[in-house]
């Protein structure tokens, strides 16, 4: 049997079907909740996908977080709260629309869009990953220290907050994946005599901590209610879509391509692709007028760019296993669980593994149409659902989950010192995402760097000494030294006419 | 709650110290330059040059090592919810191996509902079903060894 048919098997298999559609539920759930994002829906998803098989386990955040994306956009178009970041781009748009009564073609076009983006998305991803997998099969460790590089520099600077702060974040990652006995000379490394911190800082409960614990902590402490829904009943989400289609199917394609580009860059994900392209529309529409009116054409590209992002953030995740986002961060660390080792290799011991995931992938991405319409029909009772009432029950979640993943409290205690960290970060204009790559890749990258250095005898040059290693690593410098001349000479030009 | 950013200058520049310094005496790798120590000491020296730069740029923009408490930090009950919140996890922690997951968890639910101003009746009558019906999903199905204690054999 072929590895293809096999995969249809795996995909077939009624428990996996069932853990697609309770997925999709509670992906909507999330997304449709302002405050609570596709990265939280995924640590929370973790500790349960924890007990499945490789493929029910990545089918249900592969399904969880395509939902959660979209959805995302409901509280944005009805409230003018963005469900996650990824809707904040296109959100006071959404919101214009409903304002003139036209939430259900605001919210149609979004899914419609949403879908475009997402197959699309997948389509480079079962095209692009098992051809760079070749490619990458040659690598040595030299050119796995330059791409974890790159995929680091790309997080620290394509973060929105500032480069400096991004890498006192990265930083922060790195130094807590030193933690333990897991390291080149097999040492124990700031483990303070205790013995669970010899295993090192536990990934998934330090990622329920950073991003679902601190948003909790964030629920806490706000002042303000969240508003009611504005619109009335909504219908008639479907009508007008195909013309609306014919109408921007440029801007689809381009937010798609724009959206599983970006996704791909190590460190950038949903959101950014989503501000970008919602930029881009803009510039290039005939209309700019409309933009911030009520217009459905910024929300046409950003709306496939986000979700576009979201299958392209898997392709380095796969073929590297770098992430190109916080949601294949979490990924990662479940693919080493189930014994998935992300990597080139991945495509020759488990091409059954990969086809039923790319086969989740268009899956997930299909039923977001009848799935998205009932989130659309329901949301209204998702929004009344009160805060006070669903932060403890996450709350509780996270105790439990961060305790199944290590069978103690070592687990709760790290979640919670995590969750502290990552508020007071947040607080202060410290990303959390670059920390969540440097606790990701920290491991690989010293790993990479001390064999390298090893092989090497301590000659910084025989890292540029193979082609794409050199390449790489000119790229990585590039993008370190580039913007700092930029600077100096935008101070030059600055002081010229004053002097 | 912000603090000024010369202020987390100083604090990134002695963790940096600290852990270059704690890393520095560990060992190499046999017949090795290289170790346990290279990595460590690599993030220590550039937490190091991290922090001296936000302190630089903090004291050239000004206000580098004030806190201001905006938003909801001006309220003190905000900060008690937070303060709440961490004790009651915490007391989870310390308490649940000897009383158990219903119970330890029943009052972490009932401490964090009312810490979200959620009403002490409903509280009271969400904290035991909800615990409940989460000690019923991970501890029956999902078969985690949650903490038996009393009232183990409710679920």
């Amino acid at each position: 049997m072929s590895d293809l048919s096999t995969a249809f098997l795996l995909v077939a298999d009624p428990y996996v079907l069932f853990v697609i559609a309770a997925s999709a539920a509670f992906g909507l759930f999330v997304g449709s909740i302002p405050g609570l994002t596709a990265t939280m829906a995924t640590a929370l998803l973790v500790p349960v996908t924890f007990f499945m098989d490789p493929v029910p386990a990545i089918a249900a955040i592969v399904t969880a977080t395509a939902m959660a994306i979209f959805s995302g956009d409901i509280p944005g178009c009805l409230l003018r709260i963005p469900g996650t970041p990824a809707s904040a781009a296109y959100c006071d748009e959404a919101y214009a629309m409903t304002r003139k009564g036209q939430a259900e073609k605001a919210l149609g076009t979004s899914l419609i869009f949403s879908v475009i983006g997402g197959l699309f998305g997948t389509t480079v991803l079962v095209l692009a990953a098992p051809t760079l997998a070749n490619f990458a099969l040659s690598f040595s460790s030299f050119e796995y220290f330059w791409l974890v590089c790159l995929g680091l520099s790309c997080a620290v600077f394509i973060s929105p907050a500032s480069p400096m702060k991004g890498l006192v974040s990265l930083f922060i990652g790195l130094l807590i994946a030193t933690v333990g006995i897991d390291n080149p000379a097999g040492q124990p490394r700031f483990t303070f005599g205790d013995y669970e911190l010899l295993t090192g800082v536990p990934f998934i409960p330090a990622m329920i901590g950073l991003f679902a614990i601190s948003e909790v902590m964030r629920a806490a402490v706000a002042r303000s209610t969240p508003p009611k829904p504005q619109a009335g009943a909504i219908s008639g989400i479907f009508s007008g879509q195909v013309a609306n289609v014919k109408r921007y199917w440029k801007q689809g394609l381009r937010g798609s391509v724009l959206g599983t580009a970006i996704g791909a860059l190590p460190g950038a994900g949903a959101d950014i692709a989503a501000w970008i392209s919602y930029a881009i529309s803009k510039r290039f529409s005939k209309t700019p007028e409309k933009f911030g009116t009520g217009h459905e054409e910024g929300l046409a590209e950003a709306g496939s760019a986000n979700n576009g992002a979201l299958s392209g953030a898997w392709i380095p995740a796969l073929v590297f296993g770098i992430p190109g986002d916080s949601i294949t961060a979490v990924v990662i660390g479940v693919l080493y669980v189930k014994g998935m080792n992300p990597g080139p290799t991945i495509f020759i011991h488990n091409p059954e593994l990969i086809h039923a995931v790319f086969i989740v992938f268009f899956l997930a991405n299909l039923i977001l149409l009848p799935f998205g319409w009932l989130a659309i029909k329901l949301s209204k009772q998702a929004l009344r659902v009160p805060p006070r009432v669903l932060m403890p029950v996450i709350l509780m979640f996270c105790v439990v989950g961060a305790f199944a993943i290590t069978n103690s409290m070592y687990g709760v205690v790290i979640a919670l010192c995590l969750g502290v960290l990552g508020f007071f970060m947040e607080e202060n204009g410290f990303p959390v995402a670059p920390a969540i790559l440097g606790l990701v890749l920290g491991p690989m990258l010293e790993q990479n760097f001390i064999t390298s250095l090893i092989k090497a005898d301590g000659s910084m040059l025989a890292f540029f000494e193979r082609p794409i290693a050199g390449g790489l690593g000119v790229v990585t410098i590039a993008l370190w030294v580039v913007p700092i001349l930029f600077l100096i000479i935008a101070r030059r030009k600055r002081m010229a006419p004053a002097a | 709650m912000r603090v000024g950013d010369a202020a987390i200058g100083v604090l990134v520049v002695l963790l940096g110290l600290a852990v270059a310094i704690t890393a520095w005496p560990m060992p190499n790798l046999p017949n090795q330059s290289y170790g346990a120590a290279t990595f460590p000491v690599a993030i220590g020296t550039c937490l190091i040059g991290l922090g001296a730069v936000m302190v630089i740029t903090g004291v050239a923009r000004g206000g580098g090592f004030t806190v201001a408490l905006e938003g909801w930090g001006r309220a003190p009950s905000s900060w008690l919810r937070l303060l709440a919140l961490v004790i009651l996890i915490v007391a989870f922690v310390l308490t649940a191996h000897a009383v158990g997951f219903m119970v330890a968890g029943t009052l972490l639910m009932f401490g964090m509902l009312l810490t979200f101003r959620c009403g002490v009746l409903p509280a009271l009558l969400i904290a035991p079903v909800a615990t409940y019906a989460v000690a019923w999903a991970f501890g029956n199905i999902l078969r985690v060894p949650l903490p038996r204690g009393i009232l183990s054999s409710l679920w």
